[in-house]
């Protein structure tokens, strides 16, 4: 027994001790190498999306075909549709080649060289102006007061008190009108800008008096100066009230703040100034603040209204109960402003202009009419620059204009040389001769350039309606050809060759879209960022009433989904042709998907096409009933830049 | 064409077909004794030999070229495959160009753990039974690699003339992401994805009878006699990557060995020859119906097969010291006739191709035997020990395979 067991132990040892031997021979694991793979390059897409989100794209409409393929197409007629279709893409390739190649050689060098001369001239202006403005400024308030002093010397006392006080008004006006330009808060100023030259004699000793209003060779911010020692000390500065609010539902408008208390310089900053505040709510406050100088300024205690721009607030400007001038009427105080802003000349001058008291306007219609004649002169010298954006649609900008700016700093758009309004005041020009030559190179090099663009218009078949060489015609042109080669070989099962897209009313965050057929709205959704949804009655229009509600999506590639309801009753009501509309029975009550990206291709013009599905509704089942494509020409960027070209023919 | 791996392989072909014993010889185990053995063979596997003795790697039958046509066949709406074929042909593509390969790396280990039962029931008869346990681990990394003519494929989509930017981008997704696709669609169709697999199971059981036939002087022959049991796990159709530790049928073989002692020429040195045809038995198994242009997309059927019947011979010295120890080396060849699958035409070309094996090996054995140790009363327990290695010389349509083979017996 004793031997048996022995044996035992020494034969499970010595199976143990092998079993451990193998195992350590091949105990770790097997590895394979992973081949490195070789990817393929994908085709970029556009940067941004370019489908009228976010206020991307202009307006308007976006012409394309849609094609749903028949189920029994064949691969030879889909060969023999693209080479048929071949000859029409080729041409429009040579036209985005050669307006790519136009603009790089010719274009191009043109426009590089007018920019480096704008430069110069903008630096020689900014010389020129620092050192005619004290001289202009002091020749336009002497031509003012001379003129005003020659009308009030005809006045009456009545009148000549009047016209101070309306006057006063008005110079505190444009305080505020300064005080609430988006440009204000950025712009750096080597002395401060003026809110009207012909008010500086008002001003002087009563405004801008303190430390942060003296000038700064340097360049600095007049925003705390303007509104500490400008706005804060009008009559209108004591009067305004602001109530702030979340835009969110069901919260508390706050308790009136007083402009000065709300007006902690950060407050007013953030309520106004375009880096906290989104662009609308800036403009929007100060909308509201001068509609309430010109129209509301004498009416006490009127509220003016809420703001409901802006992301997360609203404001609320009103204001507060109290004594106003009492000898000023508010039709006259408003109407001097307006007349003034606006530019109203002489001729338009209404009737109720009431500088002198009717009676004696009656009695002495000479005086009324020389009254008038100066009247209209003060009007013409503060009329607006045509083509002035936002920072400059005040008639004084020209007295603030970037000779005052710190070195390096420009203010955008074109009033830098707002000229115009002088010019016609003979008596107040300081002429800059070296300057004007300048200008007038620069007018040249402008001259070529839109003489270049319209000698470069490439001949094109004519189309109905279009000029001959209109390129846009050319495109429209392969597009029908595609259109009636598809017909021809019987491939598709719907062929709608008008079918378009159109983004309209598009503001900074928000659109609505419209499908389009033979041009009849039959899809509409409204665009907030990158989301489609159905339009709210506040964006609801009676034109679109017959169109389907349309949803959509941007993809992060860029791709546009758009998703609508095939309803054939719809369609028809929306005043879609019949034919076009038989053509959709097979499909009623699916879902048409359109899936398009913005494609730019090695030319300038960049068109949208992608595929189009027919889907079952309310199905989790995805696969497509039918399947086509679809294109649009981005019509607007056409226009942008080969109508640049070739509008003119 | 996708296949497996394995597809030619049997591993039965890996253990000599006689388990129960190592080098052929003559000798049997004396009346009423027993033997307990177990054997271990690991081995390493990333090549095979073809039909043409040529070494390919094991991932070879992987290695696929993806064309134009088999994404035309993967494409099953009607309306897209039209719009393909007619877009390929308006491009000028031709169908069977390549748009990029399938790659892969398959690397396999195979250990076998075999118990050896071996009884004297005479003094010339010993019956053994053998039931191996195998363990298998197959590592796959499988990548694809466009080439030109898939970027031209996909540039042209997106050309200025063509302008399909969405689908360009659409068909360079898909390309590159082509392996999971294919995994994608095997799953779809049943099959297990191509990741690395491990496996363990029975191996076939071997009963094995041999009798000293003759032995006269210098002179000794033995007979042999082997039925070997389909208790072995076959092959899953399912998976790409496994392969059977069985073949799935009955399989009966005879055999002959002479053993010469050469005493006179140094003493305890024999020379043996042997000889041995296995029958392998018709079997059913479930195979899937590929065919040479389909692959994946096949229905699974239970087929009647024939494996080919095998042919081994060698010869080999060996040499038993009195103090216990002992050598071998030896050769032997090994031919398995082709097999034969009762399947459609289609399919019987792909599963028949590339089943004839062929294979010759060089052996070498060190023994130590505890037996005269305990003749002698040194050790308590009669026990031999055997390190043995495998080494193959060519072969055709096998494994490049290389043995080590332990083996820890024991006499009670």
């Amino acid at each position: 027994m004793k031997r048996t067991k022995s044996f035992f132990q020494h034969a499970v040892n010595l199976m143990s001790a092998t079993l451990l031997i193998t195992t350590a021979l091949a105990c770790s694991p097997v590895t394979a190498t992973k081949p490195q793979p070789k990817k393929l390059s994908l085709p970029q897409t556009q940067s941004g999306t370019g489908f009228g989100f976010s206020g991307e794209t202009p307006t308007g409409l976006y012409r394309g075909g849609l094609l749903i393929w028949s189920p029994d197409v064949k691969a030879e007629q889909i060969r023999a549709l693209l080479s048929e279709t071949r000859e029409t893409n080729e041409k429009y390739v040579a036209l985005n080649r050669y307006f790519t190649k136009f603009i790089e050689t010719e274009v191009q060098p043109l426009r590089t060289e007018i920019t480096s001369r704008q430069k110069q001239y903008e630096l020689a202006k900014a010389d020129s102006d620092a050192r005619l403005a004290p001289l202009q400024m002091q020749k336009a308030a002497s031509w003012f007061v001379q003129e005003s002093q020659a009308i009030k010397s005809q006045f009456v006392d009545f009148d000549k008190l009047r016209m101070d006080g309306l006057f006063e008004a008005y110079c505190e006006a444009k305080i505020l009108d300064l005080a609430t330009r988006p440009f204000l808060s950025k712009g750096e100023f080597r002395s401060r800008p003026t809110p009207s030259a012909l008010c500086e004699s008002y001003y002087r000793g009563r405004y801008f008096t303190a430390e942060s209003c003296a000038d700064s060779p340097e360049g600095r911010s007049y925003y705390e100066c303007i509104w500490n020692d400008g706005v804060m000390r009008t009559r209108f500065g004591t009067r305004i009230q602001v109530r702030v609010a979340s835009r969110k539902a069901g919260t508390k408008v706050s308790d009136p703040l007083a402009l000065r208390d709300f007006a902690q310089f950060e407050l007013i900053k953030k309520a106004l100034a375009l880096e906290d505040v989104p662009f609308c709510t800036a403009s929007e406050v100060r909308r509201a603040l001068m509609s309430g100088v010109r129209y509301r300024v004498l009416a006490s205690g009127v509220i003016l209204g809420g703001l409901t721009c802006g992301e997360n607030s609203r404001f609320e400007v009103s204001y507060g109960s109290g004594e106003w001038d009492k000898e000023l009427s508010a039709s006259s105080a408003a109407f001097l402003i307006d007349a003034i802003e606006v530019g109203q000349g002489a001729a338009t001058l209404p009737v109720s202009f009431q500088w002198i008291d009717p009676v004696v306007a009656t009695a002495n219609r000479d005086l009324a009419g020389r009254v008038q004649g100066v009247a209209a002169k003060f009007a013409l010298f503060n009329a607006p620059v045509a083509s002035c954006g936002l920072d400059f649609s005040s008639p004084n900008d020209v007295f603030f204009n970037d000779g005052r700016l710190a070195r390096g700093q420009f203010l955008q758009g074109q009033c830098k040389s707002a000229l115009p309004p002088l010019s016609s005041l003979p008596e107040v020009i300081i002429a800059d001769e070296a300057l004007e030559m300048q200008r007038q190179d620069l007018l040249k090099l402008e001259r070529e350039l839109t003489s270049l663009k319209g000698n470069s218009c490439p001949v094109a078949p004519s189309c109905e309606g279009v000029a001959a060489g209109h390129a846009r015609c050319d495109f429209l042109n392969a597009q029908v050809r595609k259109a009636a080669a598809a017909e021809i070989k019987g491939v598709a099962s719907v062929l709608v060759t008008d079918f378009g897209l159109s983004f309209e009313r598009v503001n900074s965050s928000s659109s609505t879209a419209v499908i389009w057929m033979n041009g009849a709205p039959v899809g509409v959704g409204c665009v907030g960022e990158v989301k489609l949804g159905n339009c709210s009655a506040a964006f609801a229009r009676p034109e679109f009433a017959s169109a389907m509600p349309v949803q959509a999506e941007v993809s992060t590639d860029n791709e546009l989904l758009l998703k609508m309801k095939i309803d054939v009753r719809q369609l028809a009501a929306a005043g879609v042709p019949e034919s076009v509309v038989r053509q959709f029975l097979a499909f009623n009550e699916s879902i048409l998907e359109l899936n398009a990206t913005s494609n730019r291709m090695d030319g300038v013009v960049p068109y949208l096409s992608g595929k189009a599905f027919v889907r079952l509704a309310n199905s989790a089942n995805t696969t497509a009933l039918a399947e086509g494509s679809v294109s649009y020409l981005i019509e607007n960027s056409f226009d942008k830049t080969l109508g640049e070209f070739c509008s003119a023919n | 064409m996708l296949i497996r791996p394995f597809t030619v392989f049997c591993f039965v072909g890996l253990l000599s077909s006689s388990l129960a014993f190592a080098y052929e010889d003559s000798k049997v185990m004396p009346a009423k004794i027993r033997r307990l053995t177990f054997r271990f063979v690991n081995t390493d596997i990333s090549e095979k030999t073809d039909g043409g003795t040529s070494s390919v790697p094991l991932s070879r039958p992987l290695n696929k070229a993806l064309t134009f046509n088999d994404i035309l066949k993967g494409e099953k709406d009607p309306v897209r495959h039209s719009l393909t074929s007619g877009f390929l042909a308006a491009e000028g593509f031709n169908p069977s160009d390549s748009v990029g390969q399938f790659v892969a790396d398959v690397k396999t280990r195979v250990q076998v753990s075999a118990p050896i039962f071996a009884l004297g029931l005479t003094s010339s008869t010993t019956l053994a039974v053998a039931v191996p346990i195998y363990n298998m681990q197959t590592a796959a990394e499988v990548s694809f690699q466009a080439n030109e003519m898939g970027q031209k494929f996909v540039n042209n989509l997106a050309s200025d003339f063509n302008n399909q930017i969405s689908s360009a981008r659409d068909a360079a997704s898909k390309l590159n992401d082509a392996v999971a696709r294919l995994n994608t669609k095997l799953v779809d169709n049943g099959y297990r994805p191509l990741e690395s697999w491990q496996g363990s199971g029975l191996g076939d059981a071997q009963l094995v009878m041999k009798h000293k036939t003759y032995a006269e002087g210098a002179l000794a022959l033995a007979t042999q006699g082997v039925i070997t049991a389909p208790t072995g796990r076959v092959d899953d159709p399912d998976n790409l990557l496994d392969k059977g530790f069985g073949d799935g049928q009955w399989d009966v073989a005879l055999g002959a060995t002479a053993e010469q002692s050469a005493h006179g020429l140094y003493e305890g040195l024999s020379l043996t020859q042997y000889v041995r045809y296995t029958y392998q038995m018709p079997g059913e198994r479930t195979v899937r119906l590929v065919t040479s242009s389909e692959t994946i997309e096949v229905p699974k059927q239970k087929v009647s097969f024939d494996l080919g019947d095998r042919v081994e011979t060698g010869a080999a010295a060996l040499i038993a010291r009195p103090s216990g120890w002992g050598a071998a080396i030896g050769y032997n060849y090994t031919r398995k006739a082709p097999d034969k699958f009762d399947v459609p035409v289609e399919t019987r070309s792909v599963v028949e191709r590339d089943t004839l094996e062929m294979q010759h090996q060089a052996e070498a054995e060190l023994v130590f035997s505890g037996v005269p140790a305990f003749r002698r009363g040194s050790i308590p327990v009669p026990f031999e020990l055997k390190l043995g290695y495998k080494h193959q010389l060519a072969s055709r349509n096998m494994p490049v395979t290389h043995l080590v083979q332990i083996d820890t017996g024991i006499f009670f």
